[in-house]
């Protein structure tokens, strides 16, 4: 007999979503309770870019101009089934790049608890922007979510603290 | 302006205390910023565990209601090891001889986190 699919089979699209939600919220509630959510989030995301990239689903090559960095990582992203690059808007407002995300982020399940729990500080999708655009600039790049909500409102832009 | 040069500066303020071997500011989510550590040391996985161990033991002095957390001191065989807040954004580190003198080091350090908390409020994009 062939087995039916539930909501959260991790084999589908959605399930694989589903799972990614309640690892990162594991993840999130656990460095937030421990006191080291910034620097557990942001070390773990560097991991990650870095394996994706290891991988070989991105190649950025020699591209440097920010916008362009994001653009690729999103048409990366977007293939993968992760992303709907039609539910994010970019905008440069001087060196900082602000962006509104709709319905489709893949992170907006746990961002709703974490958000309901008032424990919503950081928004994963920028932390992933912050590493991608470190490795291809050499800069360091600080996420901030401006506004929770449809659509959330967040920006990166380069740190006044950069590694010296 | 670039608040490197000014927190290169309050860092050498404490290079000169002769009981520290080292010292860092460090961004609490764990990069490094500037450093004085010695070569062969990894100053960014340093300064990621330091994060960790700040964020942790202030979520514990607040979860034992112990009032405001003031620093970490971490001893071994050939060293201690000091951080504190140095504002909001940042950390200061300085490892120190074993038979340092806690009271001189610790005063330089509260006088060098207060320089650090100044020069970086003072940046602070609105």
């Amino acid at each position: 007999m062939k087995a039916t699919k539930t909501r959260d089979d991790p084999t589908t699209l959605k399930g694989a979503k589903d799972f990614l939600n309640y690892w990162l919220y594991g993840m999130l509630k656990t460095s937030s309770d421990l006191g080291a959510e910034g620097v557990f989030l942001r070390n773990a995301e560097e991991a990650a870019v870095q394996k994706f990239l290891e991988v070989g689903h991105l190649d950025l090559g020699d591209v440097r101009v920010p916008e362009e960095i994001l653009e690729a990582y999103h048409r990366a992203m977007e293939e993968r089934g992760m992303l709907d690059r039609t539910a994010i808007t970019m905008r440069r407002d001087g060196e900082r790049l602000r962006f509104e995300i709709g319905q489709a982020c893949p992170y907006r399940t746990v961002c709703g608890w974490a958000h309901a729990e008032g424990r919503l500080r950081r928004c994963f999708r920028t932390l992933a922007f912050a590493e991608v655009l470190l490795r291809q600039t050499g800069r360091v790049w600080d996420g901030t979510l401006e506004e929770f909500g449809i659509p959330c409102r967040v920006s990166v832009s380069p740190s006044r603290l950069e590694v010296h | 302006m670039n608040p490197l040069g000014p927190l290169d500066d309050a860092l050498q303020e404490l290079g000169r205390v002769s009981d520290i071997k080292a010292a860092a500011v460090v961004r609490r989510d764990g990069l490094v910023v500037v450093h004085t550590l010695p070569e062969g040391i990894d100053p960014n996985m340093v300064a990621a565990m330091l994060a960790a161990i700040v964020g942790a033991s202030e979520m514990a002095t607040e979860t034992l209601e112990q009032g405001r957390f003031q620093r970490a001191i971490i001893e071994s065989d050939q060293g201690k090891l000091l951080s504190t807040g140095a504002g909001e954004q940042a950390l200061l580190v300085a490892l120190v001889y074993s038979d340092a003198n806690l009271g001189l080091v610790l005063m330089a350090m509260e006088r060098v986190a207060q320089r650090i908390d100044h020069i970086l409020s003072k940046e602070a994009v609105p």
